[in-house]
């Protein structure tokens, strides 16, 4: 029970203070005072406050009373003495506006009152009637961000905030402050980024503030490394790293080394020194973003770099050694083990020589050629830990003595058996040893006597060689001198001269651009061998080059730069002995073959029937260019070129093209060799018929023409039936149609054989025409006793033949004996049928006249011209036989257009002699513009009566 | 020929000098426009950044002072503005800390070359004066040499001023110098008239 009451009492003992104290008043904070940091942007709030660690804090913009902090905020650390501390760091320069800043306690829910304001004054009061911008000069870190403010000055209005060229949106912060923020800001150049504030006052004159605002990196510096050069000192160098975009004196990176300051000059780099070495190294690089450090660590040995050796000093002792001195800096190095590099240099050869030793300052160059000017340098390095070579020390140059030069390379090529030239191939620089000054030339025989000698300057390189007859091993010497020395001597025994055509070379290919020469090895060749080769066609000034092969060797390649295409090369091996040079082997070759530089000369073209004989000449050797391997031979055309011949032996140089027709040809003829054809000569010839030709084609001719002549005459002969039957068949004999044979066989009229006409002789006919004359079939069967002729055997009822004829013949026709009557004759002639005889219409249609026809004689063919005449004849004969007169010509009158060209009685001739059967209408009718009527019937006559005679 | 000022001031050498300097002053108008192009470029000033008075504190040459007077002004002003250029340059150097880069090679090259013909163009003006240009030796004007007080960008408006500044002195050189000769000529044989007239007067 007493425990209880205890518990109960030490419970509201506890309790009771802290009701009491809940009861009473939060004290308001007290003395607040405030403190600006413009850099940091900081404001710093002080006030009295006894109980209590929790705090409202508020903070306006004075101006307009914008609240810009608000919150509780617990003390922990800030509390001392009574005295409360808070820091705010302002977004905004302090410098920008007015703040005001009010405080209360806070216990729990329990708050005290607000403390009055307590206000920090900005550059915006109306005391200060300036434009400004802040922050002024600020260094920030790239990619934060950053609030600018613009205060304006009395009566001005704000146009506008840039960032550079970017012009921001602004905040208005008071009645003269304007506030503008960047965010994410790239780095800066050198002179920083600009902030424009551009403002109009009332009397519109615009004027600009600003600002600069520097963005960067902090340093960002590495590889820290320090050496030494004069073994006692150090010196530290380091990179950069990242630019931090931060200059100037106030922003850029400040370095100190092992904590004392080093100036860092762009000239020299990034490095600073230290008077003695110490082994541990630290930089510090710093700049208003922020600081950077960097070490090295490593003993003085381990570093060294040497300096360059200096005053470096050649001593020649001979043509092939020289002595290099140098010296050094420092007293250190006297001791220390060094690796020293000589860089020995001549005509573009450099090289490099390495030495050691202590404190090295003394080598012996060796090797070296006579009379060369050299230039040297050395560097050097640690010989232990190696660290890094030196500096070069600077060059020196030097020229080592003179030697003896080398023996001259001589040969002797013969031009002829007693003349030749004695070359030698000039020495270079280095077989000189020293500046040549000339040669000595000696020439006599193997026993000595005789010797000549002559000196020749440097510039020559032959002389020409003569032998007299009675020289026995002929010896020439030679050797050179430079200005201390003379050279060994060098000896030959001339050779023997062989011509070309002495050898028989065959041909060599080349290869790479030079020629592979090879030959059998030779026991005469105690000496080795001389290769010799020279342009073929060189003539007399011949560039003759050569080259010496050792006695192991048999093969040699000749490569070189004088060597060209399209040259023909002679190469010859000599073998060498303590005899003359002997020739072993000789051949020709080209570096490489062209297509021949000329054409073939003197192409000439020869007839020989209808042969064309094409001669040529060889190509000179100069322009063959290549072995010519044939000739080709064209028939040039306009177009094209024709091969006729390919010609692959070179020594035919004709060709024979047979068979040709007359005409012009034009014939190329090329030659060739392994790269192609050359351009061509064309020769042109015409081909003219000959004698004998013509000759023979005449005879043939009329050899040919004679056989056939005969054979047709032959042919014809025996089958001189069927021509006759072809060519002049017999004449039909007209046919009465069976009308006639009704009207005859009611007037029953027979020709007598009084009617019958006979063909008395006319002597002015010819006697041939006398077979056409018509007459009996008795009289054709060869019975010409009788002259009278018998138509009685004949079926037809007249047998009337060219009545028609006689009727209407002149007046000798009149003459014939017709003695029979005119009624007969009359009956007769109605018999003839007239198939192509233009007739009157309506002969037969109109009897009356044919029997006035009758009555008078019919007379087809009778001429009006001679009507008169005939009418006098018919007079006459009706006078005789008593007939009517009156009716003669008043009926049909079948071509009584038809006149003879003459009255005379020959033109009735022909008409009599035609063979054409009175059907035909071809004959009867004579051209009248035909030959002479004499001559038609001669031609017309020909063939029957040739036909027609018998043997 | 020589001319005579009204205070005094006297002009020697002659249209070939004068050429000369004429030449040497178009030259560097030239080349110091180009500067400052390329001031503004590199610190994006806007065109109209900067107002303010003359930094070179050299009166503008009125035409109707004597050539000589006019030339003597021409020449102390181009005097100031080396002055201030030259501190210009080590300011900027020293507070900037221009690299030689790119970006800043062409602006430093040509910087280089206004400072060094604004000295031979001093050397001219000064050879035309027939007492070397007295006072205005170079550097020793009563220019506003007072450096800028308010940040980096307070010194950057200062040098545009300095660079505007010899931009109007070297434009001002250019014009003034061609007249001189021939109204110094003028004045000469004006003064000679007076002389003679003033004689004759005496001796009556």
């Amino acid at each position: 029970m007493f425990s209880t009451l205890l518990c109960v009492l030490c419970l509201i003992l506890t309790v009771r203070p802290s009701l009491s104290q809940d009861d009473s008043p939060l004290r308001v904070p007290q003395q607040i005072s405030l403190e600006k940091d413009f850099d940091a942007q900081r404001l710093s709030v002080t006030w009295q406050c006894n109980l209590g660690s929790v705090f409202d804090i508020e903070i306006y913009r004075t101006e307009f009373m914008d609240i810009v902090f608000n919150e509780t905020v617990e003390l922990s650390g800030e509390k001392s003495a009574g005295e409360c501390h808070w820091n705010w760091t302002s977004a905004v320069p302090l410098e920008c506006t007015s703040l005001s800043v009010q405080i209360r306690s806070r216990d729990r829910l329990r708050v005290s009152d607000w403390s009055p304001l307590q206000t920090t004054e900005g550059d915006d009061l109306p005391d200060n009637t300036g434009a400004k911008v802040y922050p002024v000069d600020k260094v920030v870190l790239a990619g934060s961000s950053t609030t600018f403010c613009c205060i304006l000055g009395e009566g001005q209005v704000l146009e506008d905030i840039r960032y550079m060229r970017s012009i921001m949106k602004e905040v208005r912060l008071s009645r003269r402050t304007y506030a503008v923020t960047q965010t994410h800001q790239p780095p800066s150049n050198a002179s920083g980024t600009n902030v424009f504030c551009r403002a109009t006052d009332a009397s519109m004159k615009t004027t600009v503030q600003g600002a600069v605002i520097f963005v960067g990196y902090p340093p960002a510096d590495e590889e820290l490394l320090c050496e030494t050069q004069d073994l006692v000192s150090a010196i530290c160098q380091w990179k950069e790293g990242r630019y931090t975009h931060l200059r100037g004196k106030l922003r850029r990176t400040r370095y100190t080394l092992n904590g004392r300051t080093c100036e860092v000059s762009v000239k020299n780099g990034r490095r600073c020194l230290w008077e003695q070495w110490e082994g541990n190294w630290t930089l510090v690089a710093k700049n208003p973003l922020g600081k950077k450090e960097i070490q090295d660590s490593a003993p003085l040995s381990h570093r060294v770099h040497p300096v360059a050796p200096k005053d470096l000093t050649v001593l020649v002792k001979n043509s092939r050694n020289a002595t290099l001195q140098w010296s050094w800096q420092y007293p250190g190095y006297k001791a220390f083990p060094l690796i020293c590099q000589v860089n020995v240099a001549s005509n573009g050869v450099s090289v490099t020589r390495n030495y050691s030793g202590a404190g090295l300052s003394l080598v012996l160059l060796e090797d070296l050629w006579p009379y060369e000017t050299y230039r040297v340098r050395v560097r050097c390095g640690a010989e232990n830990n190696f660290w890094m070579w030196g500096d070069w020390s600077l060059e020196s140059s030097f020229r080592t003595k003179m030697d003896r030069p080398e023996m001259p390379d001589m040969w002797i090529w013969m031009e002829s058996d007693n003349s030749g030239q004695i070359l030698w191939k000039p020495l270079s620089k280095r077989e000189s040893n020293g500046d040549l000054t000339g040669y000595e030339i000696t020439q006599g025989s193997a026993s000595g006597d005789g010797t000549q000698r002559l000196d020749v300057p440097v510039s020559q390189l032959s002389v020409p060689l003569g032998l007299q007859g009675n020289t026995s091993e002929p010896v020439v010497t030679l050797l050179a001198r430079n200005s201390e020395w003379t050279s060994g001597t060098s000896q030959l025994m001339v050779p023997k001269y062989w011509a070309d055509v002495d050898v028989t070379g065959s041909e060599i290919a080349s290869r790479d651009g030079g020629f592979d020469m090879s030959w059998p090895a030779s026991a005469n060749a105690s000496r080795g061998y001389v290769v010799e080769w020279f342009n073929t066609s060189c003539g007399q000034y011949c560039s003759v080059d050569w080259l010496k092969v050792p006695d192991a060797n048999t093969s040699a390649r000749i490569e070189s730069s004088g060597l060209q295409a399209g040259v023909r090369y002679t190469i010859s091996v000599y073998a060498l002995s303590d005899e003359a040079p002997e020739l072993f082997e000789r051949r020709h070759g080209y570096l490489e073959e062209m297509v021949p530089a000329e054409p073939v000369p003197f192409l000439e073209a020869s007839q020989y029937e209808s042969t064309v004989l094409l001669t040529w000449q060889e190509i000179p050797l100069h322009s063959q260019r290549g072995f010519v391997r044939g000739y080709n031979v064209y028939l040039a055309n306009v177009t094209k070129n024709t091969l006729l011949a390919k010609i692959t032996d070179p020594s035919v140089k004709n060709c024979t093209i047979k068979k040709l027709d007359l005409g012009t040809y034009k014939f190329t003829v090329r030659a060739y060799t392994a790269a192609g054809e050359d351009g061509g000569s064309t020769v042109s010839i015409m081909l003219e018929p000959y004698t004998d030709l013509l000759l023979f084609e005449i005879l043939i001719s009329l050899a040919a023409m004679s056989v056939f002549f005969i054979l047709v005459t032959a042919l014809c002969y025996r089958k001189r039936q069927w021509v006759k039957k072809a060519f002049y068949p017999e004449i039909p004999e007209p046919k009465l149609p069976g009308q006639w044979r009704t009207s005859q066989a009611t007037l029953d009229v027979k020709p007598s054989p009084h009617s019958m006409v006979h063909i008395v002789e006319n002597p002015q006919w010819d006697s041939s025409k006398e077979g056409l004359v018509p007459v009996s079939e008795e009289d054709e069967d060869g019975d010409d006793s009788g002259s009278e002729p018998t138509d009685t055997d004949s079926d037809e009822p007249g047998l009337l033949r060219y009545y028609n004829q006689v009727v209407g013949d002149s007046g000798q026709a009149l003459r014939l004996p017709i003695d029979s009557s005119s009624s007969s004759v009359g009956s007769a002639d109605t018999d003839v049928t007239y198939t192509g005889i233009q007739t009157s219409p309506g002969p037969l249609d109109a009897p009356p006249q044919v029997e006035a026809l009758a009555a008078g004689g019919y007379r087809p063919q009778g001429q009006v011209v001679q009507q008169q005449q005939q009418q006098q004849q018919v007079d006459r004969s009706d006078a005789e036989a008593g007939a009517p007169a009156s009716a003669s010509f008043g009926g049909y009158k079948p071509q009584c257009t038809w006149r003879p060209d003459s009255p005379d009685g020959n033109a009735i001739d022909g008409s009599v002699g035609s063979p054409t059967s009175v059907n035909s209408s071809q004959f009867l009718i004579p051209d009248v513009s035909s030959e002479d009527p004499r001559n038609t019937v001669s031609s017309t006559t020909w063939i029957p009566s040739f036909l027609s005679s018998k043997p | 020929m020589a001319g005579t000022g009204a205070n005094g001031r006297q002009l020697k050498g002659g249209y070939r000098a004068t050429g000369k300097a004429v030449q040497l002053a178009r030259l560097l108008y030239t080349e110091s426009v180009r500067l400052l192009d390329l001031y503004k470029e590199r610190e994006s000033f806007p065109q109209t950044a900067v107002s303010g008075d003359h930094l070179v504190s050299v009166p503008r040459p009125a035409p109707q002072l004597p050539a000589g007077e006019r030339v003597w002004l021409v020449h102390t002003a181009l005097g100031q503005c080396q002055g201030l250029l030259d501190r210009a340059i080590v300011l900027e150097d020293t507070e900037l800390g221009l690299p030689g880069d790119k970006e800043n090679t062409e602006y430093l090259s040509q910087r280089k070359v206004v400072k060094e013909r604004l000295g031979h163009l001093l050397q001219s003006t000064k050879g035309l004066l027939l007492d070397g240009g007295g006072t205005a030796t170079v550097g020793t004007g009563q220019a506003r040499t007072e450096e800028p007080d308010g940040g980096l960008f307070a010194l950057k408006v200062w040098i545009y001023r300095i660079i505007q500044d010899v931009v109007y002195w070297t434009n001002m050189a250019s014009e003034t110098l061609p007249m001189a000769p021939m109204e110094a000529g003028n004045e000469t044989r004006k003064m000679a008239r007076n002389r003679r007239k003033g004689k004759r007067v005496g001796r009556r």
